[in-house]
Formats: C-alpha cells, structure tokens, sequence
C-alpha cells in the first residue's frame, strides 16, 4: 500500500515543522486529501497510527478532510467536477492512484476533448493547517 | 504544506550515486546512453534507472518491456527487470499514451515520483533527462544536491553552444559535473574536439566519447545485442570512469 509512504511523508513534515516546539504540543494537524489520488482512507488513518507508535504525537490530533477534485479546461474554459467526469477503468484510475498526473493520460474535458487542462483542487495530500497547544516550551 | 517535500532525502538515503545523463540539447543519446550505462553497472552493482523525460519516456522502449502498474508495498515497488536494474518511470503508468503536463503537473509528477517510490539499497541510480531546461532540471538541482551530472554533447557546433548553456545553470547552482561526453563523435565525418575544448573552457573533465555506431536503432529493444555492441563497448570505458570518480 503506498498510502504509508504517504502517511509517512505527512508525519515527516509535521516533525519538520515544529519550530523548536516539543512534538507534544501540536493539538490538530489538517491534513486533506485530494479526490484525484483516491487515497483509501481507512489504510492511511491505519498507516498514520502505526507510524506514530512509540512518538510524543498523539494520531488523534489528525483531522482528514477530501477535497473535492475541480478541472479547468485550458483549451475552452470548461470547468467541471470529477464527478462530472465520463467514467475510467481500473487499471487507470489504479495509475491515477499512483501518480494524480496521468489524468491527463486518462481524462479529457467533458466539453471539447482536450486533455490539456489544469487541476485547481483536489490533488493529493497536503497539509492545510498544524496548531499548537499554547502552553509555554 | 507539501508534506511530500520533507521525504525526498530519505527516500534517496539508501543510494549511495545519483548520476544524470543530461544535455539541454534533443536527441544527442541521453536515453540510450543512460540506459545502457546503467545496465553495465547492473553487472557487477545494484542499479535503479529513473526515466524523468515524462513527455518522451523512452528507456523502456531501449530496454524491450512492456511497462505495466508496479506493485504497492508501503510505497511503490521499482520493478526489478533485470537482475541488479530496477526501473521507476512514468511510462509504468501511462505505457505509450501521450504525456501532455504543464509545467506545475511536471514538477508534481517528479515530486510524487520521488517521494513515494521505494527504492531498495542501491549503488547507483542512474536518471535520464529530458531535453531543455525545464521544470526536471530545475527540479533536481533544487531537490536533490548530491546528485552528479554526466552532460552530453554532439560533435555539432549547434549542440555546443546549448550544452554549455546548461553547464552554465549547473555551474550556477553549485552543481556536481562529472564531467562532459561525447555520443556519435565521426557522426560528421571528421573528428573534431569541440567536446574536450567545451570541457576544458568550462573548467570539467572530459570523460570520453562514443562514436556514431551505424545500425544502433536496430539494436533498440533487444539488450543482449545492445551489450555486445560496439556501442556498448565504448560506453563501458565512461562507466568504468563513473565507477572510478567515487569520492
Ligand atoms: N552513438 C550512437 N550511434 C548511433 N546512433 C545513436 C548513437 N547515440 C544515439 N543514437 C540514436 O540517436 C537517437 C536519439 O537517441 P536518444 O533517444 O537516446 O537521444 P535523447 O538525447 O534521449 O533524445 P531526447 O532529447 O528526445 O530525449 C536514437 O535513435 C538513438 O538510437
Ligand atoms: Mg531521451
Ligand atoms: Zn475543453
């Protein structure tokens, strides 16, 4: 599952990220993922979990949120959902999972045609937000 | 936040030389001359080959494999296709369908690809680059500082002088140059040093030349004859001197 590599890169930029605080005090960490990479939840949270094992952050300070996926055709100006998408196979949804960018192999603008358009939202993984607890260092 | 950005060096730390097979200039034998040298450091090192030309994947098509979806295992899985040569690509993703990414999408694609293949413990990882001076190049000399460069030239005054446009980049960026070498030399008939002279100008070894192999484009696709090539043969010399510049 390459959701781990995932969920490790997450907890990777997190400790990064401290700025000299102890890792005890983040509070929430946001993370979202994008509907485009169709990253299974369930083995993520799990994969989080397991990584954070024997750290001082807690995995319940993760919130995960899913961005919805919007394309903006670069050749019409068609903007459209991935719901409104005409539907993939397996196979290439399983190499959007691997890498978001072959929807530009597998998709088109449900308008003209082009594959030449631009993911606005929804990508991957990101980290929107890391809190801390004010207590003092 | 990109949190994919803080695993790139710990996805590499198994791999002892990252090498790029580079040019700025089109169809001088980067893909060719990457993907051989890496098949004749498989033969006595382990030796992952990273196809970053997104847009003109190729080293599959040199190495005569269909590429299919890698397997997953806390990451994705280079696939070993031959012994000691694992191979990590676009192409495994998209076969040969076309490729268009803009400029953002490039750099995404290269960012994924780096941060969640799962490379095993390598000697060398060998990387071939697309033409220009885009997005990959950019990419690299800011992800990955270690990495050194093998910069390919053409006895052809026209490749000369975009060649050492990217020297320059790279000089500016505090990059590690291998040194220059020179595919198809006699491709015009004669046997001009333009390469050694853009060496020595720019201050960088020059580490060789293969010649202008007639027939090579035939030998695409099938390895064995690739490596009993005199094509091969002459590569050898340059990866016994890669092999040699270890620090
Ligand atoms: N030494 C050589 N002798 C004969 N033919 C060669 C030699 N080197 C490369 N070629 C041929 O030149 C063509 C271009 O090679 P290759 O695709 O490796 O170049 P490239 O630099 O990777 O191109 P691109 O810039 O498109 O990525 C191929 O057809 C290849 O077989
Ligand atoms: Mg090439
Ligand atoms: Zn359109």
């Amino acid at each position: 599952m390459h959701e781990l590599a995932l969920a490790d890169a997450v907890i990777d930029a997190v400790e990064k990220n401290l700025g000299g605080r102890d890792p005890s005090s983040v509070k929430r960490v946001l993370v979202m993922l994008g509907e485009l990479q169709n990253i299974d939840l369930e083995i993520f949270e799990h994969g989080l979990k397991t990584l954070l094992e024997g750290k001082a952050i807690d995995y319940r300070v993760f919130s995960i949120e899913i961005e919805e996926a919007a394309f903006l055709c670069n050749n019409c100006g068609e903007s459209w959902k991935l719901s409104e998408q005409s539907e993939i196979d397996e196979e290439e949804r399983e190499a959007i999972h691997f890498l978001p960018e072959m929807a530009h192999v597998y998709m088109s603008c449900p308008n003209c045609g082009s594959r030449d358009f631009t993911l606005e939202s929804g990508r991957g993984v990101s980290i929107a937000e890391i809190e801390f607890d004010m207590i003092p260092k | 936040m990109d949190p994919r950005l803080s695993v790139l060096e710990k996805r590499l730390s198994g791999v002892r030389r990252i090498i790029a097979f580079a040019s700025a200039k089109g169809g001088v034998g980067k893909s060719i001359c990457s993907t051989v040298s890496a098949l004749l450091l498989s033969r006595d090192h382990r030796v992952g080959l990273l196809d970053l030309d997104l847009q003109g994947a190729s080293d599959h098509l040199i190495l005569g494999k269909n590429p299919s979806l890698p397997e997953e295992d806390g990451g994705i899985i280079p696939p070993a296709l031959f012994p000691n040569l694992s191979f990590m690509g676009v192409s495994l993703f998209s076969g040969n369908e076309p490729v268009p990414l803009r400029g953002q999408d490039t750099t995404n694609a290269i960012v994924e690809l780096l941060s969640v293949t799962i490379w095993k413990k390598l000697d060398f990882l060998v990387i071939d680059m697309p033409p220009g001076i885009g997005e990959e190049v950019l990419d690299l000399i800011r992800f990955i500082e270690r990495l050194e460069y093998i910069v390919i030239n053409t006895p052809s005054p026209l490749s000369e002088s975009v060649v050492d446009r990217l020297i320059k980049i790279l000089k500016l960026s505090d990059a590690r140059i291998l040194g220059i070498m020179e595919n198809m030399a006699g491709m015009d008939g004669s046997e001009r040093n333009g390469s050694k002279m853009l060496a020595e100008r720019n201050g960088i070894d020059f580490i060789g030349k293969v010649h202008f192999i007639p027939g090579l484009d035939g030998m695409v696709g099938n390895v064995d004859t690739l490596l009993e090539s005199a094509f091969a043969n002459e590569l050898k010399i340059i990866t016994e001197r890669i092999k040699a510049a270890d620090l």
